[in-house]
């Protein structure tokens, strides 16, 4: 809104002829820092308005109007209750004693309610508080439940882990005192069509004691290494050849093997996982023994 | 050359004696709220009349029109008008928000004859004020009727400029200038009334 336009609506706002809207506006244009002669001309406007309302016929107003004025202004009036007759001293005895009973009656149930409200308040607190603690005590109690299953688990893989480990170092150890024995036999395993050795074993009769060592049996999905021992046309099971990632295998031979005499070799097939009783798969190692 | 120059330094006395008498009402001094009723209770009461036509409801006015003034009294600014303007300001708006809110029963309809003859004012002026309200309402005669019915509608009935624009068929702009210009010219009658 320009000056010139407020202005010109100053009048009809001065009359109070301007919807919310366009008064808004207006006030808008009045609360601006800048005006030419904005302010003037809404005083004009009014002093008008104070003529025209100067031109009716000013009416006498009674005193009670200024009267009901005052009181509002100080707050409601005092109630004024008419004076009775004192009664008689048993009748105001009576009464005092009546009026002393009300009181102490309305104290006392005041102050019951006021236990009673209390007692509730500090109850639906207590209820509430306890409800909170159960809640948390029982999400504490599941989450340590899933951290001591989380750690029992990781121990007994631990445990696994180190016994696997001590299995490796007992056998690496037998391997060892095996080869250091002189009465060992070192037995080359290659493929039955030649080819470079895949693994060795050890084997020493007199004590019934063998290992097999390989670095070349790579693990294969759904299959499982079997070592044979080959005496004649027997084929016994010396068992499963379980390969680390690296194919590194270090197997000990069960010494019943030895029980029935001396084998003529050692062979190695892939089985189907679990293995099998006698061989079904290829034969992808096989060493013979020196005849004695 | 001379009178405008009186005039001009009159409205800022009156403006700043305004002035001090709200601030003292701002600051609840009962006492210049009974000063404000003094000079403006018979012309809050004449406009609530002049509005409502019945006394008890206009008597009803002027009471809440003083309360609002004692409420509202901080935001009072003499420069926009006189503290007489502010209260009749008040006591027209209450007026009409009686009116629009006045349910058109047969009850009303028969108070409002029975208040008619009740609620002629009573003479409460002196001569000198008498006679300054005939030179005002002759002066309100010489307006032309275009002029002074914008006014009337929109002081007394309450009516928007654009409620005032559709019962007369004027354009809005016109209604504008009349009430300028009517207003302009009683203005320049305030200063030779006091």
């Amino acid at each position: 809104m320009t000056c010139a336009e407020f202005q010109e609506s100053a009048g009809l706002m001065a009359v109070g002829a301007l919807s919310t809207e366009e008064m808004s506006l207006a006030e808008a244009h009045l609360a601006e820092p800048r005006h030419s002669g904005c302010l003037a001309a809404l005083r004009r406007a009014a002093d008008g308005v104070e003529v025209l309302a100067r031109s009716l016929s000013p009416a006498r107003l009674d005193e009670r109007v200024w009267r009901g004025i005052e009181s509002q202004l100080a707050g409601p009036p005092p109630v004024k209750r008419a004076r009775r007759a004192a009664p008689p001293w048993r009748e105001r005895i009576a009464w005092s004693a009546a009026a002393a009973a009300v009181v102490l009656l309305l104290a006392n149930l005041a102050a019951r309610s006021h236990d009673n409200r209390r007692f509730a308040e500090q109850t639906a607190t207590a209820t509430q508080e306890r409800a909170t603690a159960t809640g948390t005590l029982e999400r504490e109690r599941a989450t340590a439940t899933a951290v001591a299953t989380r750690l029992e688990k990781e121990r007994e893989s631990c445990a696994r882990d180190l016994l696997a480990v001590r299995d490796d170092a007992d056998r690496q150890r037998f391997a060892l005192e095996l080869l250091q024995t002189p009465a060992t036999l070192v037995v080359s395993l290659a493929p039955p069509k030649g080819g470079k050795p895949g693994a060795r074993a050890l084997l020493n009769l007199e004590q019934r004691k063998g290992v097999l060592l390989s670095v070349a049996l790579a693990p294969q999905a759904g299959k499982d290494y079997e070592l044979w021992i080959i005496r004649g046309d027997k084929k016994l099971s010396a068992g499963l050849l379980r390969a680390g990632p690296s194919g590194g295998v270090l197997a000990s031979i069960d010494s019943g093997l030895f029980a029935s005499g001396r084998p003529d070799a050692v062979a190695v097939t892939l089985e189907k996982t679990g293995g099998a009783p006698q061989p079904t798969g290829p034969i992808l190692l096989v060493g013979a023994l020196p005849k004695s | 050359m001379l009178l405008p120059l009186l005039l001009a330094i009159l409205a800022r006395a009156t403006a700043a004696a305004d002035d001090t008498l709200f601030r003292r009402v701002a600051a609840r001094d009962a006492q210049a709220l009974r000063i404000l009723y003094d000079r403006c209770a018979g012309l809050a009461l004449g406009v609530a009349l002049r509005i409502l036509h019945n006394r008890s409801e206009a008597e009803d006015v002027v009471q809440e029109t003083f309360l609002e003034s004692w409420k509202r009294a901080e935001t009072f600014d003499g420069q926009r008008g006189s503290a007489t303007a502010f209260v009749l300001s008040i006591a027209r708006s209450r007026a009409l928000d009686r009116l629009r809110s006045r349910v058109t029963s047969d009850k009303a309809l028969a108070s409002l004859g029975r208040e008619a003859e009740a609620s002629v004012p009573l003479p409460i002026e002196t001569a000198e004020h008498r006679q300054d309200r005939e030179r005002i309402q002759a002066a309100l005669l010489t307006l032309p009727p275009e002029q002074r019915q914008v006014l009337e509608l929109a002081y007394f009935e309450g009516l928007t400029q654009r409620e005032i624009a559709d019962r007369l068929s004027d354009p809005l702009g016109t209604v504008k200038t009349r009430a300028r210009l009517a207003l302009e010219k009683l203005s320049a009658l305030l200063g030779e009334a006091q």
